[in-house]
């Protein structure tokens, strides 16, 4: 349908709405989940997606030899949620804290923003790769010979992986 | 799809810029959303944490997925979609749902245009930036609001649920009945517009 | 709005006023409330086809039963 403003009504007005923020809708509505099409095998490729990162993030604190907390330090980003990324696959990381990671991590922000399951496009090679990766490791042992295999080449295809349009 | 052309303010200029109001989000506009939002909306995240501020205090349309949202509003004819462009950005989103009903005394029961879902763009607020871009889209997304309201039969009347930071704008600005914190949204505050409410803010229906 | 197409719909006396009576009751016209009446079904049918249920609350004793649509 056309929707007809009129000029004057608008910019007699405008002002009003000075300094002032506008959003409205509840967070918790359509529960998000519900939101997503296909929701059973999109979950599932979600939430292994975020296994893979949680995983790929463990392994790359742990070559460092780094704590969670040294780590969010070092990223400049929240220790507890560093925690529920590593740990819940569940939980949807900040943008904020991918940004952080990727440039103490000098992996490119656009293929860890893919990797945590936050961009709209879904890389098949990358969904298989992580598939692959998320078989391994835990804790704050250093990384075995097996581990640190699996990390560089799911390093590999994560660097390899081109933009998609 | 229908495009209305309407104005914005720019507010570093002061000059009004021509704007479009679609009566749809398309792939396009989502594609913009995420290239162009996200970006920014990420810088504001980063910038929240490191001034210190606590999680429950950021804003919490931030990480809105309206490519979720679009898709989910697809499927539910009741549930209509409109987006507003500005200078080939996209600067404002908003979702509505014409099968919700009045809670207002005087008229429940009787159909209300309801906006599900409305943000402007990272670059206009307030609450992220020191200085906004345009000015103008609130205002322009409630006329719009109320305008379908109007060719719906609804005669003007709109609802919404307030996020937090926007309970001045909705009853200050738009002249909206508060009727106060709804448990089931979250406790956020619900607002309704009347006939004569809308009347009020945007002047009597066009003939 | 999308170009529309027009149809006649063939009602019985009690239907006629029940629509009519609804019209007056929801401050809409006839038409505008067959069109509501037809968002609502399909949201309702959505729902339903997401494999999910709906039910209708006692707002007083809270209880709950399931609306069973064919």
């Amino acid at each position: 349908m056309k929707i007809h403003i009129p000029k004057d009504w608008l910019l007699g007005r405008d002002h009003l709405e000075e300094g002032l923020a506008i959003g409205a809708g509840s967070p918790r509505r359509f529960a998000q989940p519900e939101a997503v099409p296909s929701p059973v095998t999109e979950d599932v490729t979600l939430i292994e997606q975020r296994l893979s990162f949680g995983r790929f993030i463990s392994l790359m604190r742990r070559k460092h030899g780094w704590t969670t907390q040294q780590l969010a330090e070092n990223a400049e980003v929240d220790a507890g949620e560093l925690l529920v990324i590593e740990n819940d696959p569940r939980h949807e990381a900040e943008l904020s804290t991918v940004h952080g990671l990727s440039k103490l991590l000098k992996v490119p922000a656009k293929r860890l923003i893919k990797m945590a399951g936050l961009a709209t496009e879904r890389s098949e090679k990358l969904a298989q790769a992580s598939l692959r990766f998320a078989a391994s490791a835990e804790s704050v042992a250093p990384l075995s010979g097996d581990e640190e295999e699996a990390l560089q080449t799911y390093l590999k295809v994560v660097l390899d992986e081109t933009d998609k349009k | 799809m229908n495009k209305s052309l309407t104005f914005l303010r720019n507010r570093k200029t002061g000059k009004p810029v021509e704007a479009e109001i679609c009566d749809e989000i398309t792939d396009e506009h989502i594609r913009l959303w995420h290239s162009s939002w996200m970006p920014v909306v990420a810088k504001a995240e980063a910038e929240l944490q490191r001034r210190g501020v606590p999680r429950d205090q950021w804003p919490q349309d931030l990480h809105w997925k309206w490519d979720d949202k679009t898709a989910w509003s697809r499927k539910v004819w009741a549930l209509k979609r409109y987006s507003l462009m500005c200078e080939g950005e996209l600067q404002g989103l908003m979702l509505i749902n014409l099968a919700k009903y009045s809670r207002v005394t005087t008229q429940v029961g009787w159909h209300i245009a309801y906006v599900e879902f409305v943000a402007t763009a990272p670059w206009n607020r307030p609450d992220l930036c020191d200085q906004p871009t345009f000015r103008g889209v609130g205002q322009t997304l409630m006329r719009t609001a109320i305008e379908v309201s109007r060719a719906e039969s609804f005669r003007g009347r709109i609802g919404l649920h307030s996020l937090p930071q926007a309970n001045q704008f909705y009853q200050k600005v738009c002249g909206m009945t508060d009727l106060g914190p709804d448990r089931s949204y979250d406790d956020l505050v619900y607002y309704e517009m009347t006939e004569a409410q809308a009347d009020a803010f945007c002047g009597p229906p066009q003939a | 709005m999308a170009e529309k197409r027009t149809m006649t719909l063939n009602l019985t006396d009690a239907e006629m006023d029940a629509l009519e009576e609804l019209a007056v009751k929801k401050d809409l016209n006839k038409t505008v409330l067959i069109r509501q009446a037809l968002r609502l079904y399909q949201m309702v049918d959505q729902r339903l086809r997401e494999g999910k249920k709906v039910f209708i609350e006692d707002e007083m004793t809270k209880a709950k039963s399931e609306l069973m649509l064919l």
